[in-house]
């Protein structure tokens, strides 16, 4: 069961940095500004189908590997590191093919580009961008809080119901490896998890509606709809994403006070893994980086070619965004999908610094 | 309204994003009443400062193209742009000189001069009309 559960995880991993290239937006390859046109330049289709060739490659060596030593192997915490080892192993050979591609790209953009993105900087923005429907309504977020209100009801309905001691951790086998006393602290463990999480989710929902409107140059009335339709699309998985992990924690918590069947448990833990994950390359196939890869019935190839962007500069190695002049904390990233932060932005740096302290608080008090 | 703003050119950014703005009305793209992005947005969204931004609303606010309301936010000023007056064609007569000047420099006829005078006045107009 574990072996099978760790080769499901590694190719979750390994697929969703093997394909990141083909999900980006269109006129950018490996983290560099390059414009639409020169995208279906060979060489630079050609990198991206290594990168791919790569990925799987190094991820099923790693894979395979990991799992010969996890057969052999016997104590739980050697299990565990060779777990955890496998999936940074695999991220950080991931990360040095990433750079190999994206200096190759950025020498590419040099000698076949330079005419063109010598002296222009244009940036186009819609004055109505932030005026759309970027992100679903916050109430549906009630549905989520619902069932956190439910949990903690339940919990302080039937105390006395719950058995003296609560488990903490289970290994693969869905034994329990720790345990803690019942009292109100160690009992409200799932509830607070519950709303650091719906905390969570609601803050990236904002920095979806927040984050500043990238617009392509080449075709941007095309681009503007398409950047509209990622944000709602992502944002209503957003909502899902969060259900459903509440869900579960509900149904885990319930566990303790009524008999749940284990069987019904390991199912619902499947199902939420299988959505989220499955959603998550549906979604990054489907609608990529801004929504680059919606079809839109008004497309139409562009007729004008601007300038492209130039401001590789403020991406260090294409991923890390770090502008002084923007104002912006929030920005879609170079390289992958999703958001990222403006590096040079203090409170950029405060949002995270206080989600994880509010992480770590939680777990030394309530366990 | 989709806004064009080349960083690196010579021209301000607030005086590009304020013609703009200007041509979208003329152009009729901005109506009166709309709303227009924050400065503090629309800083974010083109990645200059926020005092660059404000300059150009404080400029277009002066000139009676837009209102700022501190609760509403930005809006094109709801009553229409004033009719020219005597003042402004004092100002435009002044602008223009110096490129009418120059243009005689460089023997631009009069009549081409006033060509291309009609057809950017055309350019900008026609749009209305669709």
């Amino acid at each position: 069961m574990e072996i099978l559960f760790f080769i499901a995880m590694m190719l979750v991993v390994v697929v969703l940095q093997a394909i990141t290239p083909y999900v980006i937006r269109r006129g950018e390859s490996f983290g560099v500004m390059v414009g639409e046109k020169a995208a279906n330049d060979p060489a630079l289709r050609k990198m991206k189908r290594q990168f791919l060739n790569w990925n799987l490659i190094v991820g099923g060596l790693v894979t395979v590997f990991a799992a010969i030593l996890l057969l052999v192997s016997t104590s739980e915490n050697a299990q565990a590191t060779i777990l955890i080892s496998a999936i940074l192993i695999v991220i950080i050979l991931s990360l040095l093919i990433y750079v190999r591609f994206y200096k190759a790209s950025l020498a590419w953009k040099k000698a076949n580009l330079q005419v063109a993105s010598d002296k222009a900087n244009i940036v186009m923005v819609d004055t109505t961008f932030h005026r759309q429907k970027l992100t679903i309504s916050y109430a549906w977020y009630l549905i989520p809080l619902a069932l956190i209100f439910i949990t903690i009801g339940l919990t302080v309905i039937y105390y006395d119901q719950i058995p003296s001691m609560i488990p903490m951790q289970y290994n693969f086998d869905n034994e329990v490896t720790r345990e803690a006393a019942k009292n109100y602290r160690t009992v409200m463990m799932m509830p607070m998890m519950q709303i650091v999480m719906l905390g969570l989710f609601l803050f990236i929902n904002y920095m979806m509606s927040r984050s500043k409107q990238v617009i392509d140059n080449d075709n941007p009335t095309a681009s503007m709809r398409r950047n509209v339709l990622f944000r709602y699309i992502y944002s209503k998985f957003n909502l899902i994403m969060g259900t459903l992990l509440i869900a579960l924690f509900m149904v885990i918590q319930l566990s303790f006070i009524f008999s749940i069947p284990q069987i019904f448990i390991t199912v619902m833990l499947i199902l939420v893994l299988v959505i989220i994950f499955g959603g998550l390359i549906f979604l990054m196939v489907r609608v990529g980086q801004g929504g680059s890869r919606l079809k839109l019935e008004e497309d139409t190839q562009a007729d004008t070619t601007k300038p492209i962007r130039d401001d590789d500069a403020n991406w260090k190695l294409g991923v890390f965004y770090f502008n002084r002049q923007d104002p912006a904390v929030f920005v879609e990233k170079r390289f992958g999908v999703g958001w990222t932060i403006n590096m040079a932005r203090p409170a950029a740096w405060l949002s995270f610094v206080a989600i994880i302290a509010v992480i770590v608080i939680i777990i030394i008090i309530f366990s | 309204m989709l806004l064009e703003i080349d960083l690196q050119a010579e021209e301000p950014i607030y005086t590009q994003i304020m013609y703009q703005i200007i041509e979208g009305i003329a152009k009729e793209e901005l109506k009166p009443g709309d709303d227009l992005p924050s400065v503090r947005s629309l800083a974010s969204d083109i990645g200059i400062n926020f005092h660059t931004v404000n300059k150009a609303y404080q400029l277009l606010k002066q000139e009676g193209y837009i209102l700022i309301h501190r609760q509403k936010g930005v809006v094109i000023h709801p009553d229409g742009i004033e009719k020219a007056t005597e003042a402004f064609y004092a100002k435009l007569r002044k602008k223009i000189r110096p490129l009418i000047a120059e243009s005689i420099c460089r023997s631009v006829s009069k009549e081409e001069w006033e060509i291309i005078c009609a057809t950017i006045y055309d350019e900008i107009e026609t749009k209305e009309e669709q």
